[in-house]
């Protein structure tokens, strides 16, 4: 097939075509030269320190797991402890005030008092959720301390102040408090006379001790890490993984005979 | 501060160097084949600064190909068609490639010879270069890199047939320019005919 004859001219002429690039184009490709080297070395730097900072998580990965095992026992022992001790308490509150029901009119000036009286302990509460608080043994002796105290007159007042002492409350579980229809009604009658009827808070208290008690029983450094497994180790159950060390012993023994 | 490398560099050395990472080596290669390939981006690129810039990242991607060239046919040719590529993936990144243009039949076809003879690879390379981007990249690839339509078509994510109407179209655009630089170089031409 021969070439067309425009084709032809323009290949002679332009095919091999020279155009001297710019002193700047060199000194263009003189940086992209060094940084080209330079990037060999930060591509070291980046994978020496990635090594290193894995070798330091997993070190203080495998720490935690030993101190987690060597807690397991003691905590689920203390968190079932705990929980015999609350329902004994209540079961104290129960025979100490009779009427499970409790009528009180409170008189307020304008506002609702639903909005004043419940906000202010689900605020605390979000505060004391962000701090963290470490040390559970405290906070489950103020959960039974309190929770001791019989149904006195300001029973809201008693609500705030366990609910401070907890440390570590989900949102979800907070709104499950404050909405709960079997343990609190809140009827806001026209105005100034608010008429409000509950029954005890005692079950309450007892699930939302069931679920911070065994999770703060251990006591764990503060920081970033420690949160993510503080928070992973809450899920686990100390029974289960005791069950599972079992098994294993059972296995090895069997291994043994 | 430019260096002046010595002519007798040859490709081996080149490439020997630069598999090693040698400064020497990749700034040899920098003078050997800069002019040359910034040839080949301004005929698809038309604008200097651009080609510039598609140059030298052409010419580091060769740093990092080099390992892939196997010795067997011309470097310049390998190190051509990595050139060609990063400009059309330039032009595909930054550049709407086709685009319809209205070209009236030619009336004549110009003296090729005459052009030939008078025009020199400057005024050949504007002509180029003014053409609308999808015929200038169908034209160069097929007119003055040798590539069939097939392999253009593939290249551009275009049918044969798209390739062939853009190659066609660039033709009657380029005699049509011929044509008038005919007469502006030389209305006697038009008589001898």
């Amino acid at each position: 097939m021969t070439k067309h004859k425009l084709d032809q001219l323009f290949k002679n002429k332009l095919e091999q075509v020279e155009v001297t690039p710019s002193d700047a184009a060199f000194e263009k490709f003189s940086h992209r030269i060094n940084d080209r080297k330079k990037g060999y070395w930060y591509y070291i730097a980046a994978s020496v320190s990635l090594l290193a900072i894995a070798a330091a998580v997993f070190w203080q990965v495998s720490e935690n797991e030993t101190s987690v095992q060597l807690t397991d026992d003691s905590r689920s022992i203390i968190a079932k402890d705990s929980l015999r001790k609350i329902a004994s308490d209540e079961m104290i509150a129960q025979s100490n005030s009779k009427p499970e029901e409790v009528n009180e009119k409170i008189v307020f000036d304008e506002t609702p008092a639903k909005s004043v009286k419940v906000q202010p302990a689900i605020k605390r509460v979000e505060i004391i959720e962000k701090q963290n608080l470490s040390v559970a043994i405290v906070a489950k002796e103020e959960i039974t301390t309190e929770v001791k105290e019989p149904l006195e007159t300001d029973r809201f007042n008693m609500i705030a102040q366990s609910t401070d002492s907890i440390p570590d409350i989900s949102e979800a579980e907070l709104i499950a408090i404050v909405e709960e229809p079997e343990t609190e009604e809140i009827e806001v009658k026209p105005l100034p006379v608010v008429t409000i009827t509950y029954k005890s808070g005692k079950k309450k208290k007892a699930i939302l001790a069931e679920n911070t008690a065994p999770r703060d029983t251990t006591n764990i450094k503060d920081g970033a890490f420690n949160k993510i497994f503080n928070s992973a180790r809450s899920l686990a159950d100390g029974s289960l993984i005791a069950s599972f060390r079992d098994a294993k012993e059972n296995l090895f023994n069997k291994n043994d005979d | 501060m430019r260096l002046t490398i010595k002519k007798s560099i040859n490709d081996d050395e080149i490439i020997n160097g630069c598999l090693s990472g040698k400064r020497i080596a990749q700034q040899a290669l920098y003078e050997k084949y800069s002019a040359k390939m910034l040839g080949v981006c301004i005929r698809y690129l038309k604008d200097r600064d651009e080609s510039e810039d598609v140059m030298i990242s052409s010419i580091m991607k060769v740093f990092e190909k080099m390992d892939q060239f196997k010795r067997e046919g011309s470097f310049e040719g390998w190190v051509r068609r990595i050139v060609i590529n990063e400009c059309l993936t330039y032009l595909r990144k930054n550049k709407s490639m086709f685009m319809a243009v209205d070209v009236e039949k030619i009336e004549r076809e110009p003296n090729y010879q005459v052009i030939s003879d008078t025009l020199v690879e400057a005024d050949l390379l504007s002509l180029v270069q003014s053409l609308p981007t999808g015929y200038r990249t169908v034209f160069n690839l097929y007119a003055i890199e040798g590539y069939s339509h097939k392999e253009i078509a593939e290249n551009l994510s275009i049918s044969v047939n798209t390739s062939k109407s853009q190659l066609s179209r660039a033709r009657v655009l380029l005699q049509h320019k011929l044509v008038e630089a005919e007469k502006i170089l030389d209305p006697k031409l038009l008589t001898n005919d």
